[in-house]
């Protein structure tokens, strides 16, 4: 009888684990943070304004972080975080800033320092961060070319030249982006059309800061013609997935059909 | 020619007498209603699992450098590889919801009472066997989904006092979710788990045999009529298989990003954690449970309990009424429970 009750209390006991295994529900994701995100946000106020504010940016979203940008050592959690020899530069000076954000952005650095907003004679140069912040950047749109920002410093004229030029070929890429995006949530392997997207788009943006009208309209017909290329396959894929879905109503009506002609079918057997 | 064939066959194996035996002559009561034919579609939807299963298994890479471009690729390159993916993973949410419908019906008619406990309990071991593939095979793809939806699930077990830790290492393989988890539930996934599931299937089936279908409760079994398995009942059976076969090839056709979650879609990187990460919809009133108890091990404890309740239940509910409305403290607590499922489950998809 002992040996029987110590079987089953054992039995249950396996039981119960093999339970835990199947009904263990996720919960809880705790997200690795670096030294820079959990000071800086425990400190408040000011110092903790770029972490709100790089929360919401674009180099968030593509997992660029503090370190990425500013150097230093973001798994120290005490003041070795920020060692000048670790590579760490606080804020940047101004001058310094195109440099500071090409270490990344090379092409769109070398179109911007043989533009007129760095090669212009006055003592404060219009830097990356005036027109696109300094940690809430955004995705670079035509939108950043507006009345209201370029008022600040000089006169709208050029710069709605510049923004008239290009928003064809801009709204053509939203677009496209948009389609790719589809394509990849229905289970496409996007990587090839999005890293042609990609380089179209850097193509096409790097020209804005060069700030040239007829550079632009050179430009923009070769830009043109690459993006009709990924227009060409985005095409081809969407007319698969129509096909698809074509492929798949007439099954799910075959089905469906059946089903019905079954029922009456077995209504007729005695 | 066929005729000639089946002869020789039945002159040394008497197959004629077999199938008379288990399916022409085979009677079931004429009265069973739509309920009864879910055993069926889950049959169906298993040898659908089997199948698409073994397919995917033909390009597959259990590696960790190489998995998630390995489903790119049966996703991408392969013949068909886009649907026998989608019908794998979309099957599986088809399997664990006619689960649940099987459940609550054998529950609520009182099936499960004596001759079928065995069936039962056979039932509770499947039904749970159902939830271990769901999850072992949601590492497999080795997305950001699946690699953040496993790290938490297996940091759960941790909960259990004095030997959490060991357990969550034991499940790893690992102190992290890496190679040698994956490695594991490769196995459980398409070794340990579909060989449990043709066992238990197989003793689920033959307990059914021996004790015959049960009619529905109110019906007196001497009074109802019996019709052959063969057609009649297999022609029901068909007919619900096809309804449930066409839901599910509205959700593969038309609704792919209900299962493929954008996060579904990237590879898995260790370092960066998808905000907002939620588990499948039949895990949700379990997530939800933990996330309202303060005590995870409590949490996990009344988990356990319920499961263990269900199980055993035909040992503690012995009485020989069927009825649900003549047994009314059952029908309430049944009632609550489902009640309590469907709200927690809706409380974890919106909050």
């Amino acid at each position: 009888m002992i040996v029987r009750g110590s079987i089953i209390i054992r039995y249950l006991i396996h039981f119960s684990f093999s339970l835990l295994l199947v009904f263990i529900p996720q919960v809880f994701a705790q997200e690795e943070e670096s030294s820079c995100i959990s000071c800086h946000r425990e400190m408040g106020g000011d110092l903790a304004k770029p972490i709100e504010l790089w929360h919401e940016s674009i180099h968030k979203k593509n997992v660029i972080s503090c370190h990425n940008c500013h150097g230093g050592n973001s798994k120290v959690q005490d003041m070795d975080a920020m060692n000048p020899e670790a590579g760490f530069v606080g804020s940047p000076k101004e001058e310094d800033v195109p440099k500071f954000c090409g270490k990344c952005h090379v092409a769109v650095m070398e179109n911007y320092i043989k533009s007129p907003h760095w090669q212009t004679k006055k003592e404060k140069h219009p830097v990356c961060t005036t027109c696109h912040t300094a940690h809430h950047q955004q995705r670079a749109t035509l939108e950043l070319i507006n009345e209201k920002d370029c008022s600040r410093c000089h006169t709208y004229e050029r710069a709605r030249k510049i923004r008239f030029v290009m928003e064809e070929t801009e709204g053509s890429l939203v677009q496209l982006d948009e389609r790719i995006e589809k394509l990849r949530g229905e289970g496409f392997n996007t990587q090839r059309l999005g890293d042609a997207l990609f380089a179209n788009r850097n193509e096409f943006h790097r020209l804005t800061h060069v700030l040239s009208v007829d550079l632009i309209i050179d430009r923009t017909e070769t830009i043109r013609g690459d993006i009709k290329k990924v227009e060409k396959s985005v095409g081809s894929d969407e007319a698969t997935i129509k096909r698809r879905k074509i492929g798949g109503a007439i099954l799910i009506a075959f089905l469906f059909i059946s089903a019905f002609i079954i029922h009456i079918y077995r209504k007729t057997l005695p | 020619m066929l005729k000639k064939i089946i002869d020789w066959i039945d002159e040394r194996v008497q197959i004629i007498e077999v199938i008379e035996n288990h399916l022409t002559g085979h009677m079931v009561p004429a009265n069973l209603n739509l309920w009864y034919s879910m055993g069926s579609v889950l049959l169906a939807m298993l040898f659908i699992q089997f199948i698409t299963g073994i397919l995917l298994l033909i390009y597959y890479v259990p590696d960790v450098d190489k998995a998630f471009e390995s489903v790119t690729y049966i996703t991408n390159e392969v013949p068909f590889g886009w649907l026998i993916r989608r019908v794998h993973a979309m099957a599986t949410n088809i399997f664990i919801a006619v689960l649940f419908l099987h459940m609550f019906s054998t529950l609520f008619m009182g099936s499960y009472k004596k001759p079928r406990e065995l069936q039962w309990m056979s039932g509770s071991v499947l039904f749970g066997l159902g939830f271990l593939a769901a999850l072992s095979g949601y590492l497999l793809p080795w997305s950001q989904l699946s690699y953040w939806a496993t790290t938490v699930a297996t940091n759960t077990v941790g909960a259990v006092p004095f030997i959490g830790d060991e357990l969550v290492r034991g499940l790893r393989g690992a102190e992290r979710v890496e190679q040698a988890t994956l490695s594991r539930f490769f196995a459980l996934h398409v070794i340990v788990v579909p060989l449990l599931f043709l066992g238990l299937v197989a003793a689920h089936l033959f307990f059914m045999r021996r004790t015959g279908i049960s009619s529905p409760p109110g019906t007196m079994k001497e009074e109802v009529e019996k019709i052959p398995f063969v057609p009649h009942f297999a022609l029901e059976d068909l007919k619900v298989i096809y309804f449930f076969l066409g839901i599910l090839f509205i959700f593969v056709f038309f609704y792919p990003k209900l299962y493929f979650p954008p996060d579904a879609l990237s590879p898995a990187d260790p370092f960066f954690t998808p905000p907002h990460i939620k588990p499948e919809w039949y895990f949700l009133a379990n997530y939800e449970m933990l996330k309202l108890i303060p005590n995870k091990f409590l949490g996990v404890f009344i988990q356990l309990a319920v499961a263990l309740f269900l199980f055993f239940l035909p040992l503690i509910d012995v009485g020989s009424e069927r009825h649900p409305l003549k047994r009314p403290i059952f029908l309430t607590i049944a009632i609550l429970g489902v009640l309590a499922f469907i709200a927690l489950t809706v409380l974890g998809e919106i909050l």
